[in-house]
């Protein structure tokens, strides 16, 4: 090895050590890419019941997200979402909401007819506490990952083998009173 | 089971259906198909390492899942190839297998020309660019995830090697894999006599195999991080069948004598028998994953030795008959550090350092010892050993320039070190090194630099095009780019066009190869090279069913292979010695419907490798071949039933263009198939079973068996070629315990 090698070698193993020590946002993503998720989103609103009539005339969609990775991932779920000509059926309204504590959460989707309430990155230790808030209210709650749907969302989404699956909780499902069609519930995984 | 509910429970779903697709459809079956396309979209990494859509992705890519692999039955990455893949091809010469796609495989290759990834990581390594797919690959089953067949020139991204495509394997996370996992696997195989004659099922004459496999999988907290871990350690051991070869006379060694093969052959000069003792595998494998937040460590260590039960001209050009002495270990140690952040909303890092360490050696006992390497007064070993060290760092940025993932650009760098030595010993048989010869050793600094943008200006149009500048001290600088669009002209179609080109610097092992020389000299050898052009289309139907149909083009130039130099003495050297002209299609149709599952492919490849000697077939590689398969999933606690076959169409056999054998050696058509029944152990929680048989039409395989590997064409009444046998028939059963934690 000569020199000029040995220099390059060294350069290339100091960046890649200053990379890696500096102290930024965390590399989580989802699994499933985020333009799949919300075409997988404007299906899953179809097989659900009670949507139609709880949005009205318009699907208003709320993306709740932390910092970091938890807001990149929540812009890109609302670029993806206002690319989709509609929700079921449903002309759309997309609001962010920064996370701050479940009654916030609660008072915004009290506020006006609300059709889906969506879940970036990083909220997976707050979903017990969010399905508490929402239990009783009536709107689709869908995580950016199924772990968020094991916590405490009604629906998630995982790549599994290669493909998406979709998580569903019944359990919260039903506290949120979503009502989902059984050809939904044949294609998907109960957590 | 009564027979009559059996049918009851397979008709009514059937009936069901016929009536469900005859009956008019509500407003959401529409709905439902269309979700149920979607859930069936391959999400894949390996052809533009970013995840994306395979029916988006810059490359034909096939994907093996983990439920597929179980449910049909499959054992190793080359199985999953022949059974579930599309384009790829695997060959067994009873040693490690071959492979090769759509029309060009190269045998002898050690599988050089195909690259192997595990979760970002080469295993092919730089002394002779090997890489195995059958046991040897020593990675657990139970660990895969999912393998991305990437087909075509993909030396875009990564490098040399990249030449038939990308073998991506995902392994699982911890999620999916949490517990602990213990595997108990066994399978048995008749003895077998000439022409693939079951001889013997008697319990003392079967060929058996076992895999032992412990694994740990669970997720907790670290350092204040989300950290999991997931492991397995396993050992997979297999011996016999036993075949009988046929016998082979008049063999005389250089110094003109009756060669002699050891006191298992039949006589003096006279090679074949019944092989008892010199077909086996052992694979210890010890394979873990640790990722605490953004920090990701994978380490690997195996060790893969085998015995090929007869002389050939790819690894075993001279040993005793039925000698088990005779064998190749390789042994790998592999350590992956990879660390991805996020650094804004537009740009993320990726750092990634590996290490390897790899060892191969080859001990082949004679009992003439004329047939050694160097000249021995006693019984030897004649003993290649190759070893290859290397580490390195690449560092991945990427920037996503609208937010969205509409236009992203990667750039990216790779260096590393690597050292590698060979020599060829000869050992006596008390183990004493006699002499060594044609022994070197050279440390090189390969280095790459690369670039991928990718746009899509709309949802139906995907754009990618990317190069790669590979500078390696054996194959010079080198620009390997990579153009391809994917659109969506109608409703669930797509159109793909792809161009793209891969290299292959020439291995330590062929720059090297100097048998004369007591020291390494290193010939001048040029990289080969491959230009692909390739078009398809790709229709989703019916909710999860999907169709695709491609054609492709490929153009190979300085094709390296072993050449005569001079014939008065028989010089062999490693040259540029050729190019391969090579087309072909492909097809692919898989889909689901309630408990059914099914797919099936097609391959048809022409290739013609041209040289100063003329223009002529490949040997080995099968110029179509396919496979198909369905299962069907019982109601309730019964088990999934699956069956699945693959094929290969006659190939010339390895020494059909140079052993001058009155008749052109040839395999015959094969078709394999394999029937699975599996499930969960009724009324054993966490045991789930799987049992298998699986029969092969064939007797021979494309290799030429025993010592006459190529014969004088003067001489008038010359013997045909004697093939390798197939070991046509096997059942085995795997009971795997998971025990949550």
């Amino acid at each position: 090895m000569n020199r000029m090698q040995r220099r390059a070698l060294l350069q290339a193993f100091s960046v890649a050590f200053v990379a890696a020590a500096s102290p930024h946002a965390r590399a989580n993503d989802v699994s499933v890419p985020v333009g799949l998720q919300s075409a997988l989103i404007g299906k899953v609103a179809t097989f659900e019941r009670t949507f139609r009539a709880r949005s009205g005339s318009t699907a208003r969609v709320i993306i709740v997200h932390k910092r970091g990775d938890s807001a990149r991932v929540a812009k890109q779920m609302a670029q993806a979402l206002n690319e989709l000509p509609d929700i079921a059926g449903v002309p759309k309204s997309i609001e962010m909401l920064e996370w701050t504590n479940p009654a916030a959460l609660t008072s915004a989707v009290a506020a006006r007819p609300t059709g889906l309430v969506y879940f970036s990155l990083d909220l997976e230790a707050e979903a017990p506490a969010i399905a508490a808030a929402l239990a009783g209210t009536n709107v689709l709650t869908v995580g950016a990952t199924g772990a968020m749907a094991t916590s405490g969302a009604s629906v998630g989404f995982e790549l599994e083998e290669g493909r998406p699956k979709i998580y569903v909780n019944l359990r919260v499902s039903k506290a949120q009173n979503l009502d989902f069609r059984a050809e939904l519930l044949r294609l998907v995984k109960l957590v | 089971m009564h027979s009559s509910n059996l049918i009851g429970k397979i008709a009514w779903p059937l009936g069901a259906c016929a009536i469900l697709v005859l009956s008019p459809k509500p407003a959401h079956a529409d709905d439902a198909s269309e979700l149920a396309g979607l859930l069936s979209e391959n999400v894949v990494s390996g052809a533009s390492k970013s995840a994306e859509l395979a029916s988006d992705a810059p490359a034909t890519t096939s994907v093996l899942t983990a439920a597929d692999m179980r449910r049909y039955g499959i054992r190793s990455l080359a199985e999953a190839i022949d059974f579930l893949g599309m384009g790829v091809v695997t060959q067994d010469p009873l040693h490690s297998v071959e492979v090769g796609s759509r029309g060009v495989l190269l045998t002898g290759d050690y599988g050089d020309h195909l690259l192997v990834v595990v979760d970002g990581h080469v295993l092919n390594e730089p002394w002779n660019g090997t890489a195995y797919y059958e046991q040897g690959l020593a990675v657990p089953l139970e660990l895969i995830d999912h393998v991305e067949l990437v087909l075509g020139p993909g030396s875009v991204l990564y490098g040399g090697n990249a030449m038939l495509g990308v073998i991506n394997i995902v392994t699982k996370k911890a999620s999916a894999q949490s517990g602990l996992t213990v595997v108990a696997e066994g399978s048995v195989s008749p003895q077998q006599g000439h022409d693939g004659a079951f001889t013997s099922f008697a319990p003392s004459d079967l060929g058996n195999a076992y895999r032992l496999g412990l694994g740990f999988g669970k997720r907790f907290r670290l350092f204040g991080e989300d950290a999991s871990f997931v492991a397995q350690a396993e050992l997979y051991r297999q011996n016999g069948p036993s075949f009988e070869f046929p016998l082979q006379e008049g063999n005389v060694n250089t110094a003109g004598s009756p060669t002699n093969f050891g006191p298992r052959a039949p006589a003096l000069g006279v090679w074949g028998g019944r092989v008892h003792d010199q077909y086996y595998t052992t694979v210890p494998t010890a394979w873990g994953t640790l990722t605490v937040g953004d920090l990701t460590i994978q380490a690997r260590a195996s060790r893969y030795r085998r015995a090929t039960p007869y002389v050939n001209y790819f690894n075993q050009l001279a040993s005793d008959f039925d000698e088990p002495r005779s064998r190749e270990t390789d042994q790998w140690l592999s350590l992956d550090i990879r660390y991805q952040k996020h650094l804004s909303d537009r740009f993320s890092l990726t750092a990634h350092g590996y290490g390897d360490d790899y060892r191969y050696e080859e001990r082949l006992y004679n009992s003439d010892a004329v047939q050694c390497a160097d000249a021995a007064p006693e019984p030897c070993f004649t003993v290649p050993i190759g070893r290859s060290r290397w580490f390195g760092a690449e560092l991945q940025a990427n920037i996503d320039w609208l937010k969205n993932d509409a236009l992203t650009t990667l750039i990216g760098t790779d260096v590393r070190v690597r050292h590698i030595a060979a020599r060829i010993d000869t050992d006596l048989g008390s183990g004493q090194t006699l002499s060594s010869f044609s022994s070197g050793s050279v440390t090189e600094v390969p280095w790459a630099v690369y670039a991928q943008q990718r746009y899509s200006p709309t949802r139906s149009v995907h754009l990618n095009a990317g190069a790669r500048l590979d500078s390696d001290p054996r194959g010079g600088k080198h620009v390997s780019p990579r153009a391809a669009f994917a659109v969506d002209p109608w409703r669930n179609g797509v159109i793909k066009g792809i161009y793209a080109e891969a290299f292959r610097p020439p291995s330590f092992y062929e720059s090297a190869f100097h048998p004369s020389d007591d020291t390494i000299v290193f010939s001048s050898l040029r990289p080969e090279t491959v230009r692909g052009l390739e078009a398809s289309v790709e229709q989703q139907f019916l909710g999860a069913q999907r169709l695709l149909f491609g054609v492709y083009r490929t153009w190979w130039d300085d094709m390296i292979s072993l050449t005569v130099t001079d014939p008065s003495t028989f010089a062999l050297a490693y040259r540029n010695a050729s190019t391969i002209s090579n087309f072909g299609f492909n097809t692919r149709f898989e889909g689901n419907a309630g408990p059914w599952a099914y797919g099936a492919s097609l391959t048809g490849g022409y290739a013609r490798r041209t040289s100063a000697d003329g223009s002529v077939k490949l040997p080995v590689a099968p110029q179509m071949f396919g496979n198909a398969r369905f299962s069907y999933d019982l109601p309730g606690d019964w088990p999934t039933l699956a069956l699945a076959s693959s094929f290969v169409s006659a190939r010339l056999a390895d020494r059909a263009n140079d052993g001058n054998f009155p008749v052109t050696p040839t395999a015959p058509f094969s078709l394999t198939l394999r029937a699975t029944i599996s499930g969960e152990m009724p009324g054993v929680t966490g045991v789930s079973y799987r049992v298998s048989g699986n029969y092969i039409s064939a007797s021979h395989s494309p290799y030429v068996a025993g010592p006459i590997q190529s014969e004088d064409p003067t001489v008038a009444d010359r013997p045909p070629a004697a093939l390798a046998p197939v070991n046509r028939l096997s059942a085995f059963a795997t009971l795997t315990y998971n025990l949550p934690l």
